[in-house]
């Protein structure tokens, strides 16, 4: 009872230090909070293809395009002034490819019924192919009425110019009936199927739950320096001269940083139901996750303050480690985008099984039973940081380090 | 002179400290290099994508089963005229017809949604007779929102078949048109004719040219950046920590002046800045492969910014009274200018944070790199660069270094 009561006082003491850290403050709140606002809103929703256009204004043809590319899927269109520019610019991966229309197509069309757009593609293989099919899709979608024009031309030997209103008014919907009756008259429609995970949640949510993990883990990693400060200042020592021991302070530590990032998790997704409208899932099985991912964090700040010798370098090191293992587990960029050795890589860091399940409990409304396999390894984790922990720190105090 | 060399003392202690406490090695090095080797890693490509779009005939007329075949027998690998640098040498797109059995369309949106196709084309009844003579007919793409890529190829072939057949009709109906014949009246050598007619626009590729920008070479430059606010803030928070440790008075007191304390603590946070940009523009380039670009311009770009990292970081700490309050603004201020300069984000920014990435010096700098480094830097863009970064690093250094040098002799 006397240990337990010494537990409590550790922890109140260490939260009380840590609430009036405003350093900590602003990285437990303030920060992931501004994250999950800047990603959600910059990245949040459909995914664009940013396309490049290089084109003369006020051209039949330039217009023609640029309707083509507004009906392509998920497209957006950013003007260039000449071809080089819109090369740079793909070079940098602003757009991944792009069209350019001739100066005088128009005149070109009007002489010979032909013209001929440039188009730049990456040199990355599937962004090649999806550029050059996009693009394939708009132009021959742009030439339709364009080629009927210079066909019934030739036909007919009407002047271009009257062939290409006649062939603009059929292709119009006022004309789209009678050209239709002759064939021609495919619509295309499309349904998307399967979950449509990003469909019906908010475009908040994937950085919200990658948000969360990344941050807790890191403020609970920040537990290390903590750890190294009472083992150089020589708490660590005296508190082993006490009745109430070594392990009572560390229980007590240990439960001071838990607390926060319990305190830390509640708050982001609080912020993130109230603010962002995320919907976090089945509540028993999201409370069950933070309590197991915040166990692995502390775990983790415990091995690392039991490891590192020195609180500056512990204090420099404990943000990289942070933010490198949680981009390995899929924290920064989405896992989907990983090159497949690397989501075998991911596999290694707690941090992709709990983004994994908080995929499973936001986006297909998983229970318990379905994050259960992410439970256990979280919490085998978890066993193995706090292990190797006071293995570890045990041999620290014995040597008088 | 005797100021000179107090100050290059001042600098060279503070410089042996730092080493020695290795912290500073991991703000300059490690920390910059793990993390661009991470999200160069992460980022460097998932080439082994292939795209499968199912095709399903439900129509079966002649004009279906005709486009089914030429959709089957595209694998994917064309190039338009022209060279694509090599590009298309592996298969990335494959179109693979599904048994629609009894259960048809959900038998296709099975297909899609458990992975055997990527994106699947439906090519519903009366197909063939809307696409030949007239009347309506459906062509339906299934798509997982999952999957965006597949799911604009798959539409984009759509609208390039529909396109085709709308070309057809559309010749024939405006030949019948302009010679007065009236609608309805079918003439299959002028609908063979208009389908054999060469489109109006057609597309030649031209190369990309230059080099691409790389991963490593980015996040390097990126992570080098950010973690550049810690090293160079240290300046200003050293000087606030000698003042609560009791040793600024000890220094003062000396004939070394404030200025002295000032330029050397600067002085030693700028090499240690640029020492530790080079190490990770060497490592990264040798190990990735990944050249930064013209070695001048770098050289002139990595200090350029260390000039202006250390002029906003030297302004936010002198804001601060405590080094604990430093401490916070500078991680403060760090990650904000890191986000909207796009530090974590990547090469291709949404509008609004490429908009917002000019009003930060990492913004200004990160772009000049990335430029350097895809070959799409112009003289004048960098010295814009260049220019802009001086001026912020003078303008904020220079109202920071005056309310630390008011701190100092308080």
């Amino acid at each position: 009872m006397k240990r337990l009561l010494a537990v409590q006082a550790f922890t109140a003491v260490v939260l009380r230090q840590l609430l009036r850290d405003r350093t900590a403050l602003i990285f437990i709140v303030a920060l992931p909070v501004a994250i999950m606002i800047i990603i959600g809103t910059t990245f949040g929703g459909q995914q664009r293809l940013d396309l490049g256009v290089v084109a003369p204004e006020g051209r039949a043809v330039t217009e023609r395009l640029l309707a083509a590319l507004a009906d392509g899927e998920g497209v957006r269109v950013h003007r260039y002034r000449d071809l080089e520019s819109m090369r740079k610019a793909v070079r940098r991966f602003t757009v991944v490819g792009g069209v350019v229309v001739p100066v005088d197509a128009d005149g070109e069309l009007a002489a010979s019924g032909a013209t001929v757009l440039s188009i730049v593609v990456p040199r990355t293989s599937e962004q090649a192919v999806t550029v050059r099919r996009v693009l394939d899709g708009a132009v021959r979608d742009a030439a339709a009425p364009l080629t009927a024009a210079a066909f019934a031309a030739e036909r007919t030997g009407t002047p271009i110019e009257m062939a290409s209103a006649t062939a603009e008014f059929l292709d119009g919907p006022d004309g789209a009936e009678a050209a239709a009756a002759l064939g021609g008259g495919i619509d295309v429609h499309t349904e998307a199927i399967g979950t449509g995970r990003s469909a019906g949640e908010s475009r908040f949510s994937q950085t919200a739950t990658q948000n969360l993990v990344l941050f807790t883990f890191i403020t609970a990693l920040t537990s290390a320096t903590l750890l190294v400060r009472a083992r150089r200042t020589g708490i660590l020592r005296r508190a082993s001269a006490t009745p109430a021991g070594v392990g009572t302070l560390l229980c007590g530590m240990a439960g001071g940083w838990f607390a926060l990032c319990l305190v830390q998790s509640v708050v982001l997704i609080v912020v993130g139901a109230v603010g962002f409208g995320v919907r976090w899932g089945d509540p028993l099985a999201a409370a069950l996750l933070v309590v197991v991912f915040d166990i692995v964090g502390v775990g983790a700040g415990l091995l690392v303050g039991a490891a590192g010798a020195n609180e500056d370098r512990v204090g420099a090191l404990t943000p990289v480690i942070g933010i490198v293992a949680g981009s390995l587990g899929g924290c920064t960029v989405p896992m989907q985008f990983f090159p497949a050795a690397m989501q075998r890589v991911a596999r290694l860091t707690p941090h992709y099984w709990a983004v994994d399940a908080w995929d499973a409990l936001v986006f297909d409304r998983a229970g318990v039973n379905e994050i259960v396999k992410n439970l256990v390894v979280l919490a085998g984790f978890g066993a193995v940081f706090v292990l190797a922990a006071s293995v570890g720190m045990r041999r620290v105090l014995q040597s008088g380090r | 002179m005797a100021q000179l060399s107090r100050t290059l003392v001042i600098c060279a202690l503070d410089l042996r400290r730092r080493v020695r406490n290795r912290s500073a090695v991991i703000t300059t090095v490690v920390g910059p290099l793990a993390m661009a080797i991470v999200f160069g890693l992460l980022v460097s490509g998932t080439s082994e994508l292939t795209v499968r779009i199912g095709v399903v005939d439900l129509d079966r007329s002649a004009a279906s089963m005709s486009l089914v075949s030429s959709l089957l027998a595209d694998d994917g690998s064309e190039a338009a005229d022209g060279d694509p640098g090599g590009a298309a040498a592996q298969q990335v797109l494959q179109f693979v017809e599904l048994d629609p059995g009894g259960a048809a369309l959900d038998g296709v949106r099975n297909a899609v949604a458990d992975g055997t196709v990527d994106a699947a084309l439906v090519l519903e009844a009366g197909f063939g007779a809307a696409a030949t003579a007239g009347g309506s007919g459906s062509l339906v793409v299934v798509q997982d929102p999952e999957q965006v890529v597949s799911g604009q190829i798959a539409a984009s072939v759509a609208q390039s078949v529909a396109a085709g057949y709308r070309q057809v009709g559309l010749s024939v109906a405006t030949v019948m048109a302009l010679a007065g014949t009236g609608s309805g009246a079918f003439d299959e050598a002028l609908i063979d004719a208009a389908g054999a007619q060469s489109p109006a626009l057609s597309v030649q590729e031209v190369p990309v040219g230059g080099r691409d920008l790389s991963a490593a070479a980015f996040y390097g430059a990126g992570m080098s950046i950010l973690f550049l606010f810690f090293t160079v803030g240290f300046a200003a928070r050293s000087v606030l920590a000698e003042r609560e440790a009791g040793t600024l008075d000890r220094v003062l007191a000396t004939p070394t002046t404030a200025g002295a304390v000032i330029a050397g603590k600067t002085l030693s946070v700028g090499v240690l800045g640029v020492a530790g940009f080079v190490v990770v523009w060497l490592v990264t380039s040798v190990l990735f492969d990944a050249p930064w670009g013209d070695p001048i311009a770098v050289s002139v770009l990595i200090v350029s910014t260390v000039f202006a990292i250390a002029g906003v970081a030297t302004f936010v700490a002198s804001l601060a009274r405590t080094e604990r309050q430093a401490d916070a603004a500078t991680a403060a201020v760090t990650f904000l200018l890191a986000l909207l300069g796009g530090n974590f984000v990547g090469p291709n920014q949404p509008p609004l944070l490429r908009r917002l990435s000019v009003l930060t010096p990492n913004g200004w700098s990160l772009r000049a790199f990335a430029d350097l480094n895809a070959d799409a830097a112009t003289l004048s863009s960098i010295a814009t660069a260049v220019s802009v970064l001086l001026v912020m690093g003078a303008v904020f250094g220079s109202i920071g270094v005056r309310r630390v040098r008011s701190v100092m002799v308080r």
